[in-house]
Protein backbone atom coordinates (compact mmCIF):
# COMPACT_ATOMS: atom_id res chain seq x y z
CA UNK A 1 0.00 0.00 0.00
CA UNK A 2 1.57 3.32 -1.23
CA UNK A 3 1.98 6.25 1.62
CA UNK A 4 0.29 10.05 1.40
CA UNK A 5 1.87 11.65 -1.28
CA UNK A 6 4.03 8.59 -2.24
CA UNK A 7 4.98 8.51 -6.03
CA UNK A 8 7.44 7.03 -8.63
CA UNK A 9 9.67 10.02 -7.61
CA UNK A 10 10.10 8.63 -4.17
CA UNK A 11 12.68 6.01 -5.99
CA UNK A 12 14.30 9.14 -6.78
CA UNK A 13 14.33 10.93 -3.84
CA UNK A 14 17.76 12.11 -1.73
CA UNK A 15 17.95 12.00 2.03
CA UNK A 16 19.41 13.58 4.73
CA UNK A 17 19.71 12.39 7.68
CA UNK A 18 20.18 15.15 11.15
CA UNK A 19 20.57 15.46 14.50
CA UNK A 20 17.60 16.48 16.73
CA UNK A 21 18.37 20.15 17.17
CA UNK A 22 16.85 23.42 15.28
CA UNK A 23 20.80 24.45 14.33
CA UNK A 24 21.29 21.13 12.68
CA UNK A 25 17.18 20.79 10.94
CA UNK A 26 19.24 23.66 9.21
CA UNK A 27 21.18 21.98 6.77
CA UNK A 28 18.50 20.21 4.83
CA UNK A 29 16.98 23.47 4.17
CA UNK A 30 20.27 25.12 2.57
CA UNK A 31 20.39 22.18 0.59
CA UNK A 32 16.98 22.18 -0.88
CA UNK A 33 16.90 25.96 -1.24
CA UNK A 34 20.08 25.60 -3.55
CA UNK A 35 18.77 23.24 -5.31
CA UNK A 36 15.57 25.55 -6.15
CA UNK A 37 17.89 28.39 -7.15
CA UNK A 38 19.63 26.27 -9.47
CA UNK A 39 16.13 24.81 -11.04
CA UNK A 40 14.91 28.62 -11.43
CA UNK A 41 12.31 28.78 -8.86
CA UNK A 42 11.05 32.16 -8.27
CA UNK A 43 12.16 34.15 -4.75
CA UNK A 44 8.07 33.63 -4.05
CA UNK A 45 8.57 29.62 -4.13
CA UNK A 46 11.80 29.93 -2.67
CA UNK A 47 10.09 32.01 0.56
CA UNK A 48 7.19 29.54 0.99
CA UNK A 49 9.22 25.90 0.67
CA UNK A 50 11.79 27.76 3.26
CA UNK A 51 8.61 28.41 5.49
CA UNK A 52 6.84 25.11 5.17
CA UNK A 53 10.03 23.64 5.23
CA UNK A 54 10.95 25.51 8.70
CA UNK A 55 7.57 24.29 10.23
CA UNK A 56 8.24 20.95 9.68
CA UNK A 57 11.71 20.91 10.97
CA UNK A 58 10.55 22.68 13.92
CA UNK A 59 7.45 19.93 14.62
CA UNK A 60 9.62 17.33 14.20
CA UNK A 61 12.35 18.48 16.76
CA UNK A 62 10.45 19.99 19.23
CA UNK A 63 6.96 18.49 19.50
CA UNK A 64 8.27 14.73 17.39
CA UNK A 65 11.45 14.19 18.75
CA UNK A 66 10.78 16.50 22.17
CA UNK A 67 14.26 17.78 21.87
CA UNK A 68 15.48 14.48 22.48
CA UNK A 69 19.18 14.82 21.30
CA UNK A 70 19.51 11.13 20.93
CA UNK A 71 16.77 11.35 18.09
CA UNK A 72 17.11 11.98 14.63
CA UNK A 73 15.27 13.63 11.56
CA UNK A 74 15.20 12.14 8.41
CA UNK A 75 14.13 14.24 5.34
CA UNK A 76 13.77 12.99 1.94
CA UNK A 77 13.81 15.44 -0.81
CA UNK A 78 13.54 15.73 -4.91
CA UNK A 79 13.55 18.77 -6.18
CA UNK A 80 12.63 19.65 -9.98
CA UNK A 81 11.82 22.36 -11.98
CA UNK A 82 7.63 21.16 -12.37
CA UNK A 83 7.54 20.34 -8.55
CA UNK A 84 9.18 19.71 -5.06
CA UNK A 85 8.75 16.98 -3.03
CA UNK A 86 10.00 16.85 1.01
CA UNK A 87 9.25 14.10 3.11
CA UNK A 88 10.02 14.32 7.17
CA UNK A 89 9.83 11.88 9.49
CA UNK A 90 10.68 12.15 13.35
CA UNK A 91 10.66 9.06 15.86
CA UNK A 92 7.87 10.84 17.93
CA UNK A 93 4.49 8.46 18.76
CA UNK A 94 2.91 11.51 16.07
CA UNK A 95 0.08 13.61 16.39
CA UNK A 96 -3.62 13.81 14.89
CA UNK A 97 -3.04 16.85 12.72
CA UNK A 98 -7.16 17.14 12.42
CA UNK A 99 -7.11 17.79 16.16
CA UNK A 100 -4.72 21.00 16.08
CA UNK A 101 -7.27 23.63 16.68
CA UNK A 102 -7.91 26.26 13.75
CA UNK A 103 -5.62 29.28 14.46
CA UNK A 104 -7.36 31.82 12.50
CA UNK A 105 -10.87 31.48 14.90
CA UNK A 106 -11.56 34.50 16.88
CA UNK A 107 -11.06 32.47 19.89
CA UNK A 108 -7.38 30.98 19.16
CA UNK A 109 -5.85 34.27 17.45
CA UNK A 110 -4.22 35.41 20.16
CA UNK A 111 -2.78 32.16 20.82
CA UNK A 112 0.76 32.65 20.20
CA UNK A 113 1.38 28.98 18.96
CA UNK A 114 -0.55 26.78 16.64
CA UNK A 115 0.19 27.91 13.24
CA UNK A 116 2.98 26.03 11.80
CA UNK A 117 0.87 23.47 10.10
CA UNK A 118 -1.78 26.11 8.42
CA UNK A 119 1.42 27.56 7.22
CA UNK A 120 2.45 24.54 5.55
CA UNK A 121 -0.78 23.60 3.84
CA UNK A 122 -1.18 27.35 2.92
CA UNK A 123 2.44 27.71 1.31
CA UNK A 124 2.58 23.83 -0.27
CA UNK A 125 0.42 22.19 -3.12
CA UNK A 126 -0.17 19.37 -0.86
CA UNK A 127 0.28 18.33 2.51
CA UNK A 128 -0.15 14.88 4.23
CA UNK A 129 0.92 13.18 7.32
CA UNK A 130 1.01 9.48 7.65
CA UNK A 131 -1.05 7.58 10.14
CA UNK A 132 0.87 7.56 12.86
CA UNK A 133 1.34 11.44 12.24
CA UNK A 134 5.31 11.16 12.62
CA UNK A 135 6.00 11.67 8.79
CA UNK A 136 4.81 14.87 6.81
CA UNK A 137 4.64 14.71 2.68
CA UNK A 138 4.95 18.21 1.31
CA UNK A 139 4.47 18.76 -2.22
CA UNK A 140 5.29 22.34 -4.13
CA UNK A 141 3.96 22.37 -7.71
CA UNK A 142 5.82 25.07 -9.79
CA UNK A 143 3.26 27.07 -11.54
CA UNK A 144 5.45 30.18 -12.57
CA UNK B 1 18.11 39.32 8.76
CA UNK B 2 16.24 36.52 10.13
CA UNK B 3 15.06 37.10 13.77
CA UNK B 4 12.11 34.94 14.10
CA UNK B 5 13.39 33.80 17.43
CA UNK B 6 14.44 37.22 18.93
CA UNK B 7 11.35 38.92 18.41
CA UNK B 8 9.86 38.38 21.66
CA UNK B 9 13.34 39.07 23.12
CA UNK B 10 13.46 42.52 21.68
CA UNK B 11 9.64 43.16 22.42
CA UNK B 12 8.86 41.44 26.04
CA UNK B 13 10.95 44.58 27.72
CA UNK B 14 10.40 47.08 25.54
CA UNK B 15 6.31 46.61 26.26
CA UNK B 16 6.86 47.26 30.08
CA UNK B 17 8.74 50.64 29.35
CA UNK B 18 7.14 53.46 29.43
CA UNK B 19 6.82 54.58 26.35
CA UNK B 20 3.63 56.05 24.36
CA UNK B 21 3.24 53.19 21.95
CA UNK B 22 5.65 50.28 20.35
CA UNK B 23 5.68 50.22 16.58
CA UNK B 24 7.59 47.87 15.00
CA UNK B 25 9.48 48.73 12.15
CA UNK B 26 9.53 45.74 9.97
CA UNK B 27 11.02 46.95 6.50
CA UNK B 28 14.29 45.06 6.80
CA UNK B 29 12.81 41.74 7.95
CA UNK B 30 13.20 39.30 5.46
CA UNK B 31 11.54 35.91 6.96
CA UNK B 32 9.12 35.16 9.40
CA UNK B 33 7.77 31.55 10.96
CA UNK B 34 5.36 30.23 13.07
CA UNK B 35 7.60 31.21 16.19
CA UNK B 36 7.91 34.91 15.15
CA UNK B 37 4.81 35.24 14.59
CA UNK B 38 4.00 33.95 18.33
CA UNK B 39 7.01 36.22 19.28
CA UNK B 40 4.56 39.59 17.89
CA UNK B 41 1.33 38.05 19.27
CA UNK B 42 3.42 37.31 22.66
CA UNK B 43 4.81 41.26 22.42
CA UNK B 44 1.31 42.38 21.73
CA UNK B 45 -0.44 40.82 24.76
CA UNK B 46 2.26 42.36 27.12
CA UNK B 47 1.81 45.73 25.39
CA UNK B 48 -1.96 45.68 25.79
CA UNK B 49 -1.50 44.43 29.13
CA UNK B 50 0.40 47.38 29.88
CA UNK B 51 -1.99 49.85 27.97
CA UNK B 52 0.14 50.38 25.08
CA UNK B 53 -0.46 50.63 21.33
CA UNK B 54 0.99 48.29 19.17
CA UNK B 55 1.12 48.12 15.87
CA UNK B 56 3.31 47.31 12.53
CA UNK B 57 4.77 49.07 10.01
CA UNK B 58 6.01 48.19 6.04
CA UNK B 59 6.41 44.99 6.18
CA UNK B 60 7.80 43.36 2.93
CA UNK B 61 5.10 42.02 0.62
CA UNK B 62 5.97 38.14 1.61
CA UNK B 63 5.99 39.42 5.21
CA UNK B 64 2.36 41.05 4.83
CA UNK B 65 0.99 37.21 2.88
CA UNK B 66 1.95 35.57 6.17
CA UNK B 67 0.01 37.84 8.21
CA UNK B 68 -3.01 37.72 6.16
CA UNK B 69 -2.91 33.99 5.72
CA UNK B 70 -3.21 33.28 9.50
CA UNK B 71 -5.31 36.27 9.58
CA UNK B 72 -3.47 38.53 12.10
CA UNK B 73 -3.89 40.91 10.24
CA UNK B 74 -7.41 41.22 12.36
CA UNK B 75 -5.02 41.36 15.74
CA UNK B 76 -2.38 44.02 14.21
CA UNK B 77 -2.85 47.41 13.45
CA UNK B 78 -0.29 47.28 10.08
CA UNK B 79 0.85 50.98 8.78
CA UNK B 80 2.59 52.12 5.37
CA UNK B 81 4.91 54.01 7.61
CA UNK B 82 6.20 55.19 11.04
CA UNK B 83 4.38 58.55 11.01
CA UNK B 84 1.05 56.97 9.98
CA UNK B 85 1.51 54.60 12.60
CA UNK B 86 2.25 57.44 15.32
CA UNK B 87 -0.60 59.23 14.05
CA UNK B 88 -3.52 56.66 14.50
CA UNK B 89 -5.84 56.80 17.18
CA UNK B 90 -5.26 54.75 20.07
CA UNK B 91 -7.61 51.75 19.68
CA UNK B 92 -5.63 48.70 20.09
CA UNK B 93 -3.67 49.54 23.38
CA UNK B 94 -6.62 49.03 25.74
CA UNK B 95 -8.21 45.29 26.68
Amino acid sequence: MSRPGETDETTQLKELIVENTLAAAKRPEEVILREMQAAGYSEEDIFGIKLALEEAMTNAVRHGNRNDPTKQVVVRFNVTPRKITIIVRDEGFGFQPNHVPDPTLPENIERPSGRGIMLMRAYMTHVAYSDRGNEVVMVKVNES
Amino acid sequence: MDVSGRILECLAPLAAEPVERIVVEMSELEFIDSTGLGGLIAGYLKARRNRRPFALVNPRRAIYEVLETTRLTRLFPVYPDVQAAIAAPDTHGAD
